[in-house]
């Protein structure tokens, strides 16, 4: 029996939705490049197809881009994102946690959490320049605060949303403690920390870039981005632009959106198995 | 000395942002329950009667007044006080038996007995075969068998129950009264189950405490011997009934103005 279960078809299905999406937004790039075009101005506006040809070549033939080949410039990206990513979540769901277990460090806690997240990111680049110099560091420690306040803000929140019969079930088995953050509260609050990790994640992306433009040391995506725009290569740019949002979203729709897939599933928050 | 003793509880909530109006939910109430007894609290919704269970349980405080079981104060929640709750309260992405286990490793119940634990308080409520099955597709009525479960291998002094089977329909409510009575005579427990079906009080209980409409007080009190006949078509059980009907207090909204109380 058939209870339409997982096939090719419905994958077929995921995927045309997901392409069908990506069209959208290259045809509205597309519609705008033409009528910014047909005005006759001096810069030419890329259009799609000049700019992924651009990337493409890029990716296949491993020409060099400012000394170094396009991909040297995203891993050394990934690698400042991911250490920062990672110090942001582990830091991020710990103060998360005690501000949605502790009521009372919450409502003093919570103040400075939210001040600091109206930050724009790129105001931080004083301060990051002040504390670590131009460099990796730098683009870090942007990174790092950013994300950090996003992930704290959505694990304390989904703590503190466990409905109060479980909290209540949870008093009178007796939980305290460990027990009652580890196997109550944190899996109760999954869901809200995945989504917390997944904004984290995005806001972390897009200050990379912001950094890179301006103390990154010459070398990352944003970099590239930089030095390609100061020499009119706006063509460049926007390839820049293409891999930037292809690794984003790779990474939202084909990694965080599965985990949280699983992670629902898991919880017991959609039917049957 | 009784095992349950609410003496003059007063329970007020404020009824306003600014706090300067208080609704008396409990109204200096005296209640004692002795151990073995099955007493259930009725009347009308909005008077007291989930409150009451929620200051044996530990979950709130009384404004006034002392709650004591076995003689000591209650300050917080206790496994010796189990409660069934109306909502379902498993958790969802643990299967039955986990869920049962996280009761029992609560209360640092050594690892070899538990599965002993929990494969006897399933057979009691007929769930033993649900056990490898997680709560998402179990129905109402076997969720609420889960959470007796529960208290059964917690070994619960006392059960309180806030309207456990409200929600399931009246055939699956009619077996699990029946279930809850048989469990409760064979372990010589102490039950409370707040309802609002004086069919299903009838049915169940020993004693039935009426609370009036806000704020709630004690209005009325019977006793049912243990032998009387609870076949809802008997002449006693329908005497009963419409006795217990008519003593139902007056339609909440015609009575609004005593709801408030302004604080000095």
């Amino acid at each position: 029996m058939n209870l339409g279960s997982y096939s090719v078809q419905s994958f077929l299905k995921t995927l045309l939705v997901f392409f069908a999406g990506i069209i959208i937004v290259i045809l509205m790039w597309e519609l705008l490049a033409l009528y910014c075009n047909s005005g006759g101005t001096v810069m030419m506006f890329p259009t799609p197809a000049e700019s992924f040809e651009r990337t493409f070549e890029w990716l296949l033939s491993g020409e060099t881009l400012y000394g170094h080949t396009i991909y040297q410039h995203i891993s050394r990206s990934l690698k400042r994102w991911l250490i920062a990513f990672i110090m942001a979540s582990a830091a991020g769901v710990a103060l998360g946690s005690i501000l949605g277990y502790f009521d009372k460090i919450y409502s003093v806690g919570i103040v400075p959490v939210t001040v600091l997240q109206t930050i724009p990111g790129l105001a931080w680049i004083p301060i990051a320049i002040l504390l670590f110099g131009l460099g990796d560091d730098a683009a870090i420690f942007m990174i790092f605060t950013v994300s950090f306040m996003v992930i704290t803000i959505n694990v304390a929140g989904g703590i503190r949303m466990v409905p109060e019969t479980v909290l209540r079930a949870g008093g009178m088995m007796g939980a305290s403690g460990s027990i009652l953050f580890l196997k109550i509260l944190l899996p109760y609050a999954s869901v809200s920390i995945i989504n917390g990790l997944r904004v984290g994640m995005g806001s972390a992306w897009r200050v990379l870039i912001a950094a890179e433009m301006l103390i990154g040391s010459g070398i990352g995506l944003g970099a590239s981005m930089e030095l390609l725009r100061y020499n009119l290569d706006f063509i460049g740019a926007f390839a820049c632009i293409i891999i930037i949002c292809a690794i984003g979203l790779i990474v939202d729709r084909f990694i965080f959106a599965e985990i949280e897939k699983r992670v629902r599933h898991r919880l017991g928050m959609e039917e049957g198995y | 000395m009784s095992q349950i003793e609410l003496k003059n509880v007063t329970k007020a909530y404020y009824a306003d942002r600014k706090k300067s109006l208080a609704r008396v939910v409990l109204d200096n109430i005296c209640l004692e329950i002795e151990e073995g007894e099955f007493v259930t609290l009725i009347g009308p919704s909005g008077c007291g009667k989930t409150t009451v269970l929620n200051l044996i349980a530990g979950f709130e405080a009384p404004t006034l007044g002392t709650v004591e079981v076995n003689g000591k104060e209650v300050k917080s929640p206790s496994p010796e006080r189990g409660v069934i709750f109306q909502e379902y309260s498993l958790l969802p992405w643990m299967d039955v038996k986990s869920n049962i286990e996280l009761a029992l490793e609560c209360q640092n119940v050594p690892v070899h007995e538990r599965a002993g634990k929990i494969s006897k308080a399933l057979g009691i409520v007929r769930m033993s075969e649900f056990a490898d099955s997680r709560p998402n597709i179990l129905s109402g009525g076997m969720k609420q068998r889960v959470a007796i479960a529960r208290l059964i291998a917690m070994d619960s002094e006392i059960f309180l129950m806030d309207e456990p089977f409200s929600a399931l329909d009246e055939q699956t409510r009619k077996k699990l009264d029946e279930d809850i009575v048989e469990i409760w005579k064979n372990s010589g427990k102490t039950a409370v189950m707040v309802t609002h079906s004086i069919e299903e009080a009838l049915t169940v209980s020993t004693r039935i405490i009426m609370f009036s409409d806000s704020p709630g007080r004690i209005i009325g009190e019977w006793r049912l011997p243990e032998e009387m006949n609870r076949d809802p078509y008997s002449e006693e059980f329908v005497k009963l009934k419409i006795e217990i009907m008519e003593w139902l207090p007056a339609c909440p909204c015609t009575r609004k103005e005593r709801r408030w109380i302004a604080i000095e």
